[in-house]
């Protein structure tokens, strides 16, 4: 399988059929079997997060990817991508859709950056991907609370349930990245070329923490005014069932002293069974009208 | 548009600098500033497609920052649009981008008396804080109006403003976050001799923190009392469903008192009687008007 490898004199990606160990390359877990070095790296950066050795650094940083799913739509998915950074080479691991994304994205128009700056570019791609999922999940959350407003069931609701749930889960993701960053930054070198870069990517990743943060809590804390608004459709249901079943017993109760078996007034009048129930629709739909008025049948 | 005023601030060594103005560029106008400036036209148009990107930038021959600016929508109280508002130092030039006219710009940057470029630059971002305080507080207002339409309401609506509301302060809020984290950026790039600089400096810092909080004391205000307004509208209902269940008692009284002296048995005198009619209507009725007033008196007839 060919594995993308970044051409720098040419700036154009070309398929490398191995790893040789300088420069940019893509690799998915496959593609580095029969390379010891970097295998035990990739191993111990999964126990760790981060492994550094010198001047290598292996660090393994959560990226966030959105995915449907059959029962609630739109959600986040997180995986990992494994960046192994020396002075002459820079190897990005992961899936193989992120890859493409990533080398489509964001390494399209690389021209001659060093690989330092590349670093940084792959970092902030990884910070920046909670923030672009974290988006769509709140554009997602705010057309289900719309949807709730003629839901009777909780479809909606659970959903809800599952988005926060996924921002919550952006945002631990970000600390992590967070804590991987800075724990990266202790182990280089102040007067390294990558020190500035980390240090600008950790800035970064802590702006970018603070605003998904804030959009997690912000919309955490008004979900009980959903569980409301569920709950007041059931309710408008039952108050529109409640006016009719009231309009139906009108008539009944208005006509009923003229089922007793007593001498009643007007029995001799022609007209009286037209007369009854002009009465009797008639108080009903007097009623009727006030109720509309008040707002009784509003859906 | 693109407009270049010359000689409108100062540089770091006190040299004259010329303003370019690009509002709403065309991609002409984006390609000629590109040209002029001599920097990558990507560089320009990035920001204005909104990518997510670090809101200040720093290369070897350019500085870039950018930030959020409420601008209020004409006659509609407390709604207004985020406009980014990106500044760009290139050698010779101060730039501002942005997809409309931002109104205090023009008076900010006076070739008169021209500004020194960081100063200016604080200068600005004040001048924005400063419009997220109002836009913050007529959003607020409008939680006052929602609640006079609490009293009445049925149905969520009010609860939907309110969440309305909600959001609009939540992106206020991230605004403000984003201007927050520029200014603390723009204090690696101050001068440490300059104190009266720095003094800008903190204060803007101070005032931008303020307006965060008052922001920041709305929003929670509002989230708590989401779940209240909620609340009262299912009390709204529940009156209603109070009064309907007393008036179907009201109606289902009627259906006994006269239908005992409907049955099919021999009833005794009662068919006969002249006054029976009488006698049992207005017997429902004492009824009736006694149900109803002890209803009334313990507030189940009542719909406030």
């Amino acid at each position: 399988m060919d594995c993308p490898f970044y051409d720098s004199h040419a700036a154009a990606w070309v398929p490398g059929k191995h790893y040789t160990g300088e420069g940019l390359f893509l690799l998915n877990p496959e593609q580095i079997q029969g390379y010891p070095a970097l295998e035990a790296a990739l191993r111990r950066c999964e126990d760790q997060r981060l492994y550094c050795e010198k001047e290598e650094m292996t660090l393994r940083l959560p990226v966030a990817l959105l995915e449907e799913d059959d029962r609630f739509g739109t959600v986040a998915r997180m995986t990992h991508l494994t960046l192994h950074h020396t002075p002459q080479s820079l190897i990005i691991l992961g899936e193989e859709a992120l890859l493409k994304t990533l080398q489509q994205d964001w390494l399209g128009t690389l021209g001659q950056i060093p690989l330092g700056e590349l670093l940084q570019r792959i970092l902030l791609n990884s910070i920046y991907s909670h923030e672009r999922v974290a988006r769509v999940l709140v554009e997602r959350l705010q057309e289900l609370r719309m949807a709730l407003k003629t839901a009777m069931g909780n479809v909606e609701l659970r959903q809800i349930v599952v988005l926060n749930r996924d921002l919550g889960e952006l945002v631990i993701a970000l600390r992590e990245t967070g804590l991987i960053l800075r724990d990266t930054l202790r182990a280089t070198p102040g007067e390294a070329a990558a020190y500035p870069l980390l240090d600008a990517a950790l800035r970064e990743q802590r702006r970018i923490e603070d605003g998904v943060n804030l959009v997690y809590e912000r919309y955490l804390t008004v979900t009980n005014a959903y569980n409301g608004i569920i709950q007041n459709n059931a309710h408008t249901v039952m108050k529109v069932m409640t006016v009719w079943l009231a309009l139906l017993m009108m008539p009944i109760a208005f006509i009923m002293p003229f089922h007793m078996m007593t001498v009643l007034p007007l029995e001799h009048w022609h007209y009286l069974w037209f007369g009854l129930l002009a009465y009797v629709f008639g108080v009903t739909l007097i009623f009727a009208i006030w109720a509309r008025k008040h707002g009784f049948f509003a859906m | 548009m693109m407009r270049i005023i010359r000689d409108c601030l100062l540089s770091g060594n006190a040299n004259r600098r010329s303003w370019m103005a690009l509002v709403n560029p065309s991609a002409l106008e984006l390609t000629q500033a590109a040209m002029t400036l001599d920097i990558p036209e990507s560089f320009l148009r990035k920001r204005l497609e909104g990518e997510a990107s670090r809101p200040i930038i720093k290369q070897e021959r350019l500085i870039s920052l950018q930030f959020q600016v409420p601008i209020p929508e004409d006659g509609r109280i407390g709604q207004f649009l985020l406009v980014p508002l990106s500044v760009y130092f290139v050698p010779g030039y101060f730039v501002t981008l942005a997809e409309q006219e931002i109104p205090f710009l023009s008076t900010l940057i006076d070739p008169q008396k021209p500004r020194k470029r960081w100063e200016l630059v604080l200068r600005i971002i004040a001048e924005v804080t400063r419009l997220y305080l109002p836009t913050a507080r007529a959003v607020a207002r409008e939680m006052a109006m929602v609640e006079r339409d609490l009293r009445q309401a049925q149905r969520h609506d009010v609860v939907y403003r309110g969440l309305d509301i909600h959001d609009r302060l939540l992106a206020l809020d991230l605004g403000l976050l984003q201007l927050e984290y520029v200014v603390s950026e723009i204090g690696y790039f101050l001068p440490t001799e300059d104190k009266d600089l720095l003094e800008i400096h903190d204060d803007t810092r101070i005032e931008l923190s303020q307006v965060r909080d008052q922001v920041d004391s709305d929003q929670e205000t509002i989230n708590e009392l989401l779940e209240s307004y909620a609340y009262v509208v299912h009390n709204n209902v529940n009156h209603l469903f109070k009064f309907m269940a007393a008036l179907i008692i009201l109606v289902t009284i009627p259906l006994f008192i006269p239908g005992a002296a409907a049955m099919n048995v021999p009833l005794g005198p009662l068919p006969h009687w002249r006054y029976g009619f009488a006698a049992v209507t207005g017997g429902l009725i004492v009824v009736e008007i006694l149900t109803a007033w002890i209803f009334y008196r313990k507030g189940w007839l009542r719909l406030e």
